[in-house]
């Protein structure tokens, strides 16, 4: 099973990612915010991210940037969290080294499995 | 006979002096019967948004594909200190579509060396609009080589505040500019909210103003407030209960009464378009800010158009406020001044009732209330004792006195502090509080009299370069460049 | 004497009044502190539930079991979390938790709270029907679009389009003119998620509406008209393209036409270049030819170049830049053709701009450039 870095401001979506993901037997590293993230992305590398798009203060695509650019983290898979599925979001997401993206709002099953299918497909 | 003359003189002294002090007392009262009104209005305001704020759906407008993107405009001069990090905080704002647009006035220092080590800038060639004419040559234009990044760098040669914000509406793409202070820390979801008024009446708003609050005391961490606290000078304190009396729940109360006048140049959104047409910001005037949007009024009135320029009071742009005496009298001196400067500008307009609200109400309030209230104040401090001295009124009027202007002052302020604990809750600390009581007893010992002095050097100043300053502002007339075309509609 | 007598009993009402509002805000601080910590408490232990409940796979019988038997008080503090969830979550979860609101009786509570007195109570219901999703509601949402209170009125438009039923499409844009309006900003989501079964009466009130109504349609029909069957939306904005009233209308329907990316978008788009045509719609038709990505525009953008001012040229150059390797092509040909800092004019001008964007992207650093300025366009 796999370690998961979540970062996502908003507390109760958090918590029900969180949930999902442990249920579904992962270790889940949660943040509420872009530095926190990093923070805990050094302390303990995970072996997926997902991060959420518009986090104030430092957003999800400046933190997919910064793990790109570490090199413990820099193959790991990125999936991104967005309220708007518009083409030029995704296109800036992919730019950033995002590999998957999951639109808002989302269906929590969903969002287990595409965790695992970008794991899968990384081989680990 | 001249023991009859000099009675007679005195005697009339003394009634001249009564007069005057009564006047001055009813000035007091009005000024803070105003100010107690504009609370009200804005307390009444914060209740309303409060009540509705569960389903007001600013995540919507964040996921709304059609929201009219801003282009942020960081007017820059030697701010090599903070730069990196201002503009890594505007970047990170919540919105869904914006650019920044950095304009390095002519730095001495490393600004744009920050910058570009920052971003690694690249020299792009780039075609301009001339939309507004612009003083200082423009120079060079960068972007951060990393393409997704909306950053545009624009370095110019030295001109103003005011030209380096019009070089900036220039290269601005997007049809909503805001102007914010370089060393401005905004809330995440500031823009969101001042844009708000544009989404909810895109045919009418066309400029709206954000909160004002001191950043002094607070911690900031990676460009974002994450601890708001009371600053450690009192100085400072006095000025945070002044910002919150006058910037916020007054605007608050003028934007309710349809006539507001000022929109500080730290936080501050308009229709581009309408920028344009007006000409930009005007180089030579000394309170740029508050010049644009009473000349904005003003074309939109001439123009009868059905126009509204609204304030929010819920997200805020925190900004470091004078901490020493001495810069705090050249900032006071300065607005006073630009306030001489810009009625006397706009001059026509005041109670001229083809400007509506503005020309019969806000305006002349301002004169009344807030130009002359220097000289009003310090006169009064040399009036009452005189008074007293020439026994033309006694000491019972004198109590009177000082329960109108500074008891009564006292009153209102701390109306201010219980809207604030209970519509924004912006500090969580006990002692902020008692600090906050203390401050507002504070303001009217000394600090109100000292800003009234500087106040009054402030119009001097005015009065001394007049022949001057309006020699050059005769170039009102080239502020139609045409008008190219405009995104936003009529 | 009366003077100071009278002058003692206001100090009196200062002084209380001072320490009156003292009071009201420590009372008020007090008061707030003690209800948010009883709150979080309370939330904290029902929390489990709720999560259990929306991330639960198959049996949720016990989660909701408990959720549903929870006191006002508990309910009220857990209350926040259940609705931003029920915004943001999809599928099975968002299907179990709206069975809880109506086990707790509240699909019911927010019918009837629909004709409450209170503007707020009204706004509250018409949000969580939204939320909830039911069609049941939608007869009486579209009642309260012409409600006396603009936010009821908007929080019922945006219900309706989360329903999705497309029988409120008429009622939506009837509520873009009038004196009882909705923000077009919120008219414009809701009609989005109404999707292409709005269209005919979208179509409708292109020929019928005001012009800002027609801006916004407009603008709905590039939204959704993407999908199968946009047979009759292209004709539609081709003809508000050509011929509409209001020039922002017309560049709007360019814009849009753009974002449909279909065939039959090509030609009223190129017509829109022509001279004849505004500026603003002339840009705008520019840069869709650019979203469209049909070289077939390559020529006619090249030549666009050329244009006067500065919006036609820019969103030409800035097509081009979109359209791939033939289009980058006649771009050098223009740059090219007078070489200098600022040689060759605004031409020249605009093609280097866009070249060296270009290149930026394929990471190559662009030369020095010079800052080029266009005057504005007069006599518009």
């Amino acid at each position: 099973m796999a370690i998961v870095l979540v970062a996502e401001d908003d507390s109760d979506i958090r918590d029900l990612i969180v949930f999902k993901l442990e249920q579904a037997g992962h270790t889940v590293l949660p943040a509420e915010n872009g530095q926190v993230a990093l923070r805990v992305a050094a302390g303990r590398t995970p072996d997926v991210a997902l991060l959420d798009v518009m986090m104030p203060g430092m957003s999800g695509l400046d933190v997919c940037r910064a793990l790109r650019e570490r090199p413990e983290t820099a193959r790991i898979p990125i999936i991104m969290l967005t309220a708007r599925a518009q083409e030029s979001d995704v296109q800036t997401g992919l730019q950033a080294g995002a590999d998957d993206y999951i639109v808002k709002p989302f269906s929590p099953r969903d969002l287990t499995q595409r965790v695992e299918t970008v794991l899968a497909r990384a081989g680990t | 006979m001249s023991g009859v003359d000099a009675d007679a003189l005195f005697a009339a002294g003394q009634d001249v002096l009564v007069a005057v002090n009564v006047a001055l007392l009813a000035y007091f009262l009005c000024v803070n019967t105003s100010y107690l009104l504009l609370i009200v209005l804005a307390a009444r305001d914060a209740v309303y948004q409060h009540r509705r704020e569960s389903f007001s759906g600013d995540e919507s407008v964040y996921a709304n594909p059609l929201v009219a993107p801003i282009s942020m405009i960081m007017p820059a001069f030697n701010e090599e200190a903070g730069i990196a990090e201002a503009v890594r905080a505007m970047l990170a704002l919540r919105y869904p579509g914006f650019e920044v647009v950095v304009v390095d006035d002519g730095c001495t220092d490393g600004t744009f060396e920050r910058l570009r080590a920052e971003h690694d800038l690249v020299e792009m060639p780039r075609v301009v609009p001339g939309d507004i004419p612009v003083r200082g040559e423009i120079l060079s234009v960068h972007v951060p080589s990393q393409g997704t990044v909306p950053l545009v760098v624009v370095r110019k040669r030295n001109g103003g505040r005011a030209d380096a914000t019009n070089a900036g509406v220039n290269f601005a793409r997007h049809p909503l500019v805001c102007i914010v202070d370089a060393d401005s820390v905004l809330d995440p979801d500031a823009l969101l909210a001042v844009a708000r008024p544009f989404s909810d009446d895109p045919w009418r708003v066309v400029a709206v103003g954000g909160t004002i609050r001191i950043a002094n005391g607070c911690t900031v961490v990676a460009g974002r407030v994450t601890e708001v606290r009371m600053p450690s000078r009192w100085l400072v304190r006095i000025q945070v209960i002044e910002y919150l009396r006058a910037f916020l729940l007054g605007r608050t109360g003028w934007s309710r009464l349809g006539g507001l006048l000022v929109i500080s140049g730290a936080f501050g959104l308009f229709r581009r378009d309408l920028v344009v047409r007006i000409g930009g910001m005007d180089p030579d005037s000394i309170g740029e800010d508050a010049e644009l949007v009473l000349r904005l009024h003003r074309r939109m009135r001439e123009e009868r158009a059905d126009y509204r320029i609204v304030f929010v009071s819920g997200p805020v742009s925190w900004t470091e406020a004078p901490s020493t005496v001495r810069v705090l009298a050249r900032q006071r001196r300065r607005w006073q001044r630009g306030l001489a400067e810009l009625m006397w500008k706009h001059r026509a307009m005041i109670g001229n009732p083809r400007y509506g609200r503005i020309g019969l109400f806000s305006l002349p309030y301002q004169l009344l209330f807030e130009l002359l209230a220097p000289v009003v104040r310090l006169g009064s401090l040399l009036l009452l004792p005189a008074g007293l001295l020439m026994d033309a009124v006694g000491m019972a009027f004198a109590v009177w006195f000082v329960l109108a202007s500074y008891g009564y002052g006292v009153l209102v302020t701390f109306t201010a502090l219980a809207v604030e604990e209970y519509a924004f809750r912006r500090y969580h600390r006990w002692s902020d509080l008692v600090v906050a009581a203390v401050a507002s007893q504070l303001e009217g010992l000394g600090y109100r009299q000292l800003n009234a002095w500087w106040g009054i050097q402030g119009i001097a100043a005015a009065l001394r370069r007049t022949p001057r300053v309006w020699g050059v502002m005769t170039r009102e007339g080239f502020s139609t460049p045409g008008g190219a075309g405009g995104d936003g509609g009529r | 004497m009366i003077f100071g007598n009278l002058s003692q009993v206001v100090l009196g009402v200062l002084l209380n009044g001072l320490g009156l509002l003292g009071l009201v805000i420590v009372t008020g601080r007090v008061r707030h502190r003690w209800r948010a910590e009883r709150d979080a408490r309370l939330a904290a232990q029902a929390r489990p539930w709720l999560l259990a409940l929306i991330g639960g796979d198959d049996d949720v019988a016990e989660p909701l079991d408990r959720l549903s038997a929870l006191g006002r008080r508990e309910w009220r503090a857990i209350m926040p979390s259940a609705l931003t969830l029920l915004a943001q979550v999809r599928g099975q979860g968002h299907d179990a938790l709206a069975l809880l609101f109506d086990r707790r009786g509240l699909a019911g509570d927010a019918l009837r709270g629909l004709s409450a007195r209170g503007a707020v109570a009204r706004a509250d219901a018409a949000y969580v029907l939204g939320l909830l999703g039911r069609i049941e509601a939608v007869p009486r949402l579209r009642r309260l679009l012409g409600d006396r209170d603009p936010q009821v009125r908007a929080v019922a438009a945006r219900a309706l389009g989360q329903i999705g039923d497309p029988v409120a499409a008429p009622d939506l844009i009837g509520c873009l003119s009038g004196a009882r309006q909705v923000p077009a900003h919120i008219v414009v989501q809701a009609l989005i998620l109404l999707g292409p079964p709005a269209r005919p009466a979208l179509v409708a009130a292109l020929a019928r509406g005001e012009a800002p109504v027609r801006a916004v349609v407009v603008d709905v029909l590039g939204f959704t008209g993407g999908y199968a069957g946009s047979a009759e939306a292209v004709p539609a904005l081709a003809r508000a393209v050509a011929s509409d009233p209001a020039e922002e209308v017309r560049a709007r329907a360019a814009r849009a036409l753009g974002k449909m990316g279909t065939r039959e978008c090509l030609d009223p788009l190129l017509d829109a270049t022509d001279p004849a045509y505004p500026e603003a719609v002339r840009a705008e038709a520019a840069r869709a030819l650019g979203e469209l990505g049909a070289v077939e525009a390559v020529p006619v953008l090249r030549d666009l170049l050329g244009a006067p001012g500065y919006r036609v040229p820019h969103s030409a150059a800035e097509a081009l830049r979109e359209l791939g390797p033939p289009a980058w092509e006649a771009l050098r040909v223009a740059a090219a053709d007078a070489e200098g800092p600022a040689g060759g004019g605004p031409v020249a001008a605009h093609a280097r701009e866009a070249l060296a964007v270009v290149e930026l992207r394929r990471g190559v650093r662009p030369p020095v450039g010079a800052v080029a300025r266009v005057r504005p366009p007069s006599g518009h």
